[in-house]
């Protein structure tokens, strides 16, 4: 069943077409990883399935136009891991997570002893009971990143957008925030859509792909149709090996000859 | 969710942030105490114990002998009790209004002074006096609402220039921008009251403000903008806080960022027109309030604004005694006592905060 779709998505900012005219659908518990070279529109994208810019085209959640829904509405069906998200100064990590509640309180000010519940146990999903009343600032990168998906966890949404959730961190954490994610998928039946840089991790923990080059869909598919050596020569201008490991498609970039 | 869960959540719910009763007494205490300096002190001395007995003496079921003369009785009634009142209502209007203004605009320097919205709401009342518009009496004249306009005008106005460009979040072009429009919005007022000198005398009279004289009639202008202002600003006080992790992700976890933004401005400058009428220009309250209560109690604007309005209130009562026992007999402007305690820790925020946030 399709969870998440999008029709004709178009958006202009200031005059130039950053996307045109995209089509996706995502199922129910599936993964799509949008891929693309830099600029290609793959945070706008992810955006305007937010619904944070406007977009001609329509958004649908589980078959219902996203465009009728409310703000709050939204938020309870769909959450948001951003790139770099904002840590507000002063704040500790369980009353971050309860920001995930927001869109669930009564008159959007009350948290009750269930709220608390739901965060404490985002935490315990993620590996950070301990933290609960540590500072943010406090937090590692790769800790902090675990904090924003528990925030989303909070949010108990059917679906999961992320953008880039692993840039920031060391290989080690980039490792153990995609295997919490899949292990999130795989447990409770998210649906998952997010733009990730690396190709190897994209046809990983994708279960299907989608790539995107001046903000039009130029693939979409299995890994292995998308991924070719034509198509990421032909959009990112990169020369590379695909090497069958174990199991595994590895993107390797060739050594340019001198 | 099993028991062993339930205990958890129950036992960790001390964790999560909440206004602590105990915080709140203690700005109940530091009112109260406030408003006891404030009644004994001035230029007739009256000890504190016997205002104390006086107080009690007014509780229902209560008789007590205060000692008190009927001359200090009613000192402390008829002169001094709307003055503390008045003092306490626009303190804490004043310091709730900043805290607000600093969630809204997520600029820990925002200051209802320093956006230029009381230059603002001195506009409008001006604008009311020369066209002859009110007289400043009642809470429905024309005045306070015209305040109110100058004071939203202004704010908007700042906002608007302080807040484009690349980024657009500078703590500092906020402020450059309040300063450029709270010049130009006293230009003006100052040309209107030129060319009409008939209304000077009730002009600088509304501006220096009136809590010298004040009676029972301020309270009661001021109250109605009071309760509706600081309710609204209350209500609001957790999507603020979810307002701190920007607008993208406000909008994502269920707040619509403009709407939340413009509601709590609109009501942080009716607090601050509101209070601006009936005390003048009172600087700094908003900055310095807001800021000691987060460095004491936390950041959570779930915390900062309801123990602003406390503290504030005290803060201004006790900056009312200072303003008028320091050059006793004479009066110094309250603004300047405020100024005294503002400007220097304004200079230590500047220097302290850097760049956005």
């Amino acid at each position: 069943m399709t969870e998440l779709a999008a029709r004709g998505l178009t958006v202009t900012l200031g005059g130039n077409v950053i996307v045109r005219s995209v089509d996706l659908s995502v199922s129910a518990g599936d993964w799509l990883v949008i891929v693309g070279p830099n600029g290609a529109g793959k945070s706008t994208v992810l955006r305007a399935l937010l619904g944070l810019v406007d977009h001609d085209g329509t958004v649908s959640i589980a078959g219902s136009d996203a465009s009728t829904m409310a703000v709050r509405e939204r938020a309870q069906r769909m959450a948001y891991v951003p790139q770099n998200a904002e840590i507000p100064p002063g704040t500790a990590v369980l009353d971050y997570v309860l920001l995930g509640r927001t869109p669930h309180l009564r008159r959007g000010l009350y948290l009750g002893d269930e709220d608390v519940g739901i965060a404490i146990d985002a935490l315990d999903r993620l590996g950070l009971t301990g933290f609960a009343e540590r500072d943010l600032m406090s937090l590692s990168g790769g800790e902090r990143q675990l904090a924003v998906i528990a925030r989303a966890l909070a949010q108990q949404t059917t679906i999961f957008v992320l953008d880039e959730p692993t840039t920031a961190l060391d290989i080690g954490h980039q490792q153990h925030v995609l295997a919490t994610i899949e292990r999130l998928r795989v447990d409770l039946g998210l649906t998952i859509v997010s733009s990730l840089h690396d190709l190897t991790l994209a046809a990983d923990y994708g279960t299907e792909l989608l790539m995107l080059a001046d903000g039009a869909v130029v693939a979409n598919g299995a890994a292995a149709d998308v991924l070719t050596p034509e198509a990421i020569a032909a959009h990112y201008g990169a020369a590379v090996d695909l090497i069958e490991h174990a199991g595994r498609t590895l993107v390797v970039p060739r050594r340019p000859e001198m | 969710m099993t028991d062993g869960t339930l205990t958890t959540s129950v036992a960790s719910r001390s964790q999560a942030v909440r206004l602590a009763p105990t915080h709140v007494l203690f700005g109940f205490v530091a009112i109260f105490a406030a408003a006891l300096v404030g009644l004994s002190v001035g230029a007739a001395s009256i000890p504190v114990s016997g205002v104390l007995l006086e107080l009690l003496d007014h509780v229902p079921g209560l008789s007590v002998d205060s000692g008190l003369s009927e001359l200090h009785q009613n000192i402390v009634w008829e002169i001094r009790f709307p003055r503390v009142v008045l003092g306490l209502l626009v303190g804490a209007l004043l310091a709730c209004s900043g805290a607000a203004y600093q969630g809204a605009f997520r600029n820990p320097l925002a200051d209802p002074f320093l956006l230029g919205i009381a230059a603002g709401a001195g506009l409008g009342a001006t604008v009311g006096f020369v066209f002859g518009l009110g007289d400043g009496s009642g809470p429905f004249d024309a005045i306070p609402l015209l305040a109110f306009a100058g004071a939203l005008f202004a704010v908007v106005l700042a906002f608007a220039v302080g807040a484009t460009g690349e980024r657009g979040r500078s703590s500092t072009t906020l402020l450059l921008a309040g300063v450029a429009v709270a010049s130009l919005l006293t230009a003006a007022q100052t040309y209107l009251v030129q060319r009409d000198t008939e209304t000077l005398r009730q002009v600088y009279t509304w501006i220096l403000g009136r809590l010298t004289t004040a009676g029972w009639t301020e309270v009661v202008v001021v109250l109605p903008y009071a309760v509706v202002s600081v309710s609204v600003m209350m209500w609001h006080r957790r999507a603020l806080d979810v307002l701190a992790v920007g607008d993208d992700e406000a909008a994502t976890l269920g707040i619509s960022p403009r709407r939340t933004r413009t509601i709590v401005v609109v009501a942080a400058s009716l607090a601050a027109a509101a209070a601006v009428a009936v005390s003048g220009l009172i600087g700094f309250v908003g900055l310095v309030v807001p800021h000691g209560v987060r460095l004491a109690f936390g950041t959570s604007n779930r915390v900062v604004l309801p123990l602003s309005l406390l503290f504030g209130a005290a803060f201004l009562a006790l900056a009312d005694v200072a303003a008028r026992t320091v050059e006793s007999p004479a009066e110094l402007p309250i603004g300047v006592v405020t100024a005294f305690v503002g400007a220097p820790f304004f200079l230590y925020l500047l220097r302290t905060s850097q760049g956005p946030r």
